[in-house]
């Protein structure tokens, strides 16, 4: 065949016993278990002769759980014990049994395409949809923070561009959980990146890449916990508008495949499969070559050129570049028809690449297109004209098989059949024990005022505005209420809000929800409080519940450990119910799994929390009907809206105070339901002129940030809150982070007709926005808190103050 | 023939960079450090006429208004004796975006001959600071081993 004159080895399988074959899958880095190499070997025993390296690193690639999600679309043995109960049952895909299903049962008519291409997209109004998508990046960013967030959002941003046949991009979102930024030196295990270095890197990356696209990024969150410090997440989304006769796409036999943008080197070589493997001391080593960067400025004018190329109709289907590069691109598009490559064609940063890592490399900013033959010289001219470049690397065959040549030498010919459904099913066993940890016993302090500057100090409440500040987030003219909010602009907004056309008043809202601590006591509860405090946030800002989608992105330990599985399936689990009973559909979603440390120094093998990011997207009609979290004027009514129940689990005061405690705050979505939908009236009504969710630090975190944030005092009684009749103690009261709840202030003409409006909800008048800088709540007669609005920011801002 | 260029502050600028790292430094828990100066590096490969070069350092790597630049020499020198002097540069077959735009821009210049062009940091660091301080700023914070070299050496 002349393979080794092209540089292709075959790797010799049919004689390989089970431990040699192990022993190619982990000597080769490709991730592939021993069923799997076993189906390899069947299948190539059938067709009597060994594959090549790019045969069996293609389909390493494919099959890889960042690409095919093996976890979430395989069997689950699932096993509760609950009060000396066990329960089996048995899951078969997870995805379709819940996330999905969730969507088809909701079955809203704004739902253009969902879970079925690079991003979810809904309607936006009569012409154009939204498209919206989320993905981690965090194993590159844990070893090259800067280049791995860099290219997190380049890559999201070509999910969005890859959706049907383009969205042009127009916002970016990011979330990071990082470990403590103070930890000292000494604790940092070997082989990772300081904290406060993987912080600073990733920051750079989401600014430089960010900025210089010209993309604002206006939403986000940071979290901190000790074990992220090996294993860092990066959460990258991005939005774009995509005119709706675009939304579809179809690969046509006969299409030739054009490869754009970037040029290929040896970056990121095996990223996909070094995202399916936990880290370990020498990851910073073994993994150099997953490393990518970034190149902002070849992306910008791979967008523009593209979007030109769509609005004339040049090509049939796009996809983005990612994880397994080529392989993985050309691999999906031509999973219904069959694709013939010549390899020998892509263009080359430098010469000496072998055909599987030209096939495999990730190197960035690349889309692969299908391009008619009677349409290609238009294309190619497009590209021209605008210096970028645009190579014909192959054509869409009718034969249903993955053909690869390099200077006409086949160098794999494989079913695609085999290619995509030939991966074993496999089953997970998951068990799951209730948590059960230490409850306080302490007295109700009398005095709270410490207790609320500590929550407010605390790194995950505490003031991100140096991060914010290094974004820019009113590039495109669309930013209608921005990340910082307030009479100084440094109030932390709920969710932001954009306006994609200048000449119509209607908005797209962005928002997340997500809470880590409480995943340790039950992530069940994790997720659904996620999604209500996704939810709530758009509320918040003016979002309504009827046109609101979510996403989620689950970042979980090995699956293959069953107490970890177990989170996975009761996170899902909630997924689904809380999804149905708030009528939020999912659109699109994503997993990273195996996010673990192993620290050989001490033996230890550290999971992240399980952590799960819903992100939520509302339509709004009028964008002039937005608000902000601020105060706004003295003598306003300060009233609360919702119930509170004794929900201290995994709460910031807890935290604070060194406990996390059992009763986590669990979502009533009847109830929610019904206040999110009666607020939104309210707020569509005119009636309310400040509104803040209710959550991290719970009803004393709020009011602080709003008082602070429009230059007010307030004056708060405790008594009038509505509360479950199961305490009577003030830290319950002012730091239970139950869900569902908000702040509103309601100018005092304006409060019968909003009373009236909110009626069959549970809300009550707590106090008012006074003239002064005092920030005073009292329960009856005695003060629980007495404070100065410049004292409260202070500490808030000092955390971060960099 | 090779080229190295270096882009440094006016004395008049802000070294904002520069700035940050005395902080960051600080951050480390190494004192001593009196003041830090950042340059750009450009290595520039091919056959390029000493014009050529002039003409890319001053229309398309210099800011004008706040940096200078040297292609012959180092705009570090006697002033800096006794300050610690780090080089950080990528390993080869690193991407280098700064590199392959410069590379471009310099063709949109009208200047074809060159072959590559790599890219770097340059950290002049004063202050009373010992040799394995030095190599722990480098390791902790200005260069990241997995896609970069580092050199350290102290001026006469």
């Amino acid at each position: 065949m002349g393979l080794d004159k092209v540089n292709v080895k075959i790797v010799n399988i049919l004689d390989a016993d089970y431990a040699q074959l192990q022993k190619i899958s982990n000597d080769g880095l490709l991730s592939l278990n021993l069923a799997e190499m076993q189906t390899i070997k069947k299948y190539f025993a059938d067709i009597g002769r060994n594959p090549t390296d790019v045969e069996l690193e293609t389909l390493a690639q494919t099959w890889s759980e960042h690409c095919v999600h093996k976890t979430f679309k395989g069997l689950v043995e699932y096993k509760e014990y609950n009060r000396q109960e066990e329960r089996i049952e048995i899951i078969d895909n997870l995805l379709k049994t819940y996330l999905m299903k969730a969507t088809q049962e909701i079955d809203k008519d704004w739902c253009l395409s969902v879970f079925a291409d690079n991003a979810g997209v809904i309607v936006f109004d009569d012409d154009y949809g939204i498209a919206f998508k989320v993905e981690t990046h965090n194993h590159p960013s844990a070893i090259e923070p800067y280049g791995g967030s860099e290219t997190g959002i380049g890559g999201v941003i070509r999910d969005t561009l890859g959706v049907g046949l383009g969205a042009k991009p127009i916002l970016n979102t990011d979330v990071f959980c990082f470990g403590p930024h103070d930890l000292p030196y000494e604790k940092l295990p070997k082989g990772t990146l300081h904290p406060r270095r993987v912080f600073k890197g990733v920051v750079a990356g989401v600014r430089d890449y960010g900025n210089r696209m010209g993309i604002p990024t206006a939403n986000g969150a940071i979290l901190f916990d000790k074990r992220y410090v090996g294993n860092p997440l990066v959460y990258c989304g991005n939005v774009g508008l995509i005119p709706r006769d675009k939304v579809k796409k179809r690969v046509k036999p006969g299409d030739l495949i054009v490869m754009i943008g970037g040029r290929v080197g040896r970056d990121g070589i095996h990223g996909a499969t070094f995202a399916s493997i936990e880290l370990a001391e020498d990851s910073e080593e073994t993994s150099s070559g997953a490393v990518q960067i970034g190149n902002a400025i070849t992306e910008k004018r791979m967008v523009d050129t593209l979007l030109q190329a769509r609005d004339r109709n040049l090509y049939d289907a796009i996809t983005d570049c990612g994880a397994g590069g080529l392989s993985s691109a050309v691999g999906e598009m031509g999973e219904k028809t069959g694709a013939k490559v010549h390899l020998e064609r892509v263009p080359l940063k430098y010469a000496g690449l072998a055909p599987w890592e030209i096939w495999l490399s990730e190197a960035q900013e690349r889309m692969v297109l299908s391009v008619p033959s009677e349409k290609i010289d238009d294309l190619l001219e497009v590209f021209e004209n605008e210096d970028v470049e645009a190579t014909i690397i192959g054509e869409f065959t009718d034969n249903k098989r993955l053909h690869i040549l390099y200077d006409g030498v086949t160098v794999a010919d494989m079913k695609m059949e085999f290619v995509h459904d030939g991966l074993p099913n496999i089953t997970k066993k998951a068990v799951w024990h209730k948590s059960q940890y230490k409850e306080p016993d302490f007295d109700d302090p009398d005095d709270l005022t410490k207790y609320l500057k500590d929550i407010l100090a605390s790194p995950n409440v505490a003031s991100k505005e140096w991060v914010i500040r290094q974004y820019d987030h009113e590039v495109q003219g669309g930013s209608v209420l921005k990340p910082l909010q307030g009479v100084e602009n440094d109030g932390p907004g709920d969710a932001c809000i954009t306006r994609p056309l200048l000449h119509s008043k209607r908005g797209v809202v962005i928002s997340n929800g997500i809470n880590p601590k409480y995943g340790d006591i039950d992530t069940y509860h994790m997720a659904a409080s996620a999604i209500d405090e996704a939810l709530r946030n758009a509320v918040a800002v003016g979002g309504r519940l009827e046109h609101t989608a979510i996403l989620d992105n689950f970042s979980w330990g090995n699956p293959d450990k069953p107490d970890r599985m177990a989170d996975l399936v009761r996170a899902i689990k909630a997924c689904y119910d809380t999804a149905v009973a708030y009528e939020t559909p999912f659109i699109s979603g994503k997993d990273s799994l195996y996010n673990e440390f192993s620290n050989s120094s001490t033996g230890e093998t550290i999971s992240i929390p399980p952590t799960l990011l819903i992100s939520a997207i509302s339509v709004i009609p009028d964008i002039s009907k937005a608000i902000s979290m601020d105060a706004k004027t003295p003598g306003d009514a300060i009233y609360i809206i919702g119930k509170t129940y004794n929900e201290m689990g995994g709460s910031h005061y807890y935290h604070v105070r060194g406990y996390i405690g059992n009763s986590v705050p669990v979502v009533r979505p009847k109830r929610g339901k019904d206040t999110m939908t009666r607020l939104s009236d309210a707020i569509s009504l005119g009636l309310v002129k400040a509104c803040h969710d209710c959550s991290e630090g719970g009803i004393g975190v709020a009011t602080a940030e709003m008082a602070f944030a429009g230059g007010y005092g307030m004056k708060l009684n405790l008594s009038h809150v509505p509360v479950s009749h199961d305490f009577t103690r003030n830290d319950i009261i002012l730091f239970s982070e139950s869900n569902s709840r908000f702040i509103v202030e309601i100018s005092p003409e304006k409060c019968g007709e909003f009373e009236k409006s909110m009626q069959g909800t549970v809300f009550a008048h707590i106090g008012q926005v006074t003239d002064n800088k005092k920030f005073e709540i009292h329960n009856g007669e005695d003060m629980v808190i007495s404070s100065n609005i410049e004292s409260l920011k202070e500490v808030w801002q000092k955390t971060f103050k960099w | 023939m090779q080229w190295k260029i270096e882009i440094g502050y006016k004395p008049t600028a802000t070294d904002a960079m520069g700035q940050g790292i005395e902080k960051d430094i600080e951050d480390l828990g190494i004192s001593g450090v009196e003041h830090v100066r950042t340059m750009h590096i450009y290595i520039i490969e091919g056959e390029i006429a000493d014009y050529d070069i002039e003409n890319i350092c001053e229309n398309l790597l210099t800011d004008r208004i706040t940096q200078v630049y040297r292609h012959k020499g180092s705009l570090v020198d006697q002033k800096d004796s006794g300050s610690w002097v780090v080089e950080v540069t990528y390993k080869p077959g690193v991407t280098d975006p700064v590199g392959e735009s410069t590379v471009k821009g310099a063709k949109d210049l009208g200047i074809n001959g060159i072959k590559s062009a790599r890219t770097g940091q340059k950290y002049v660091i004063k202050g009373k600071i010992q040799e394995e301080d030095i190599d722990s700023i480098c390791k902790r914070l200005l260069a990241n081993d997995v896609i970069q070299n580092y050199k350290y050496s102290k001026i006469a």
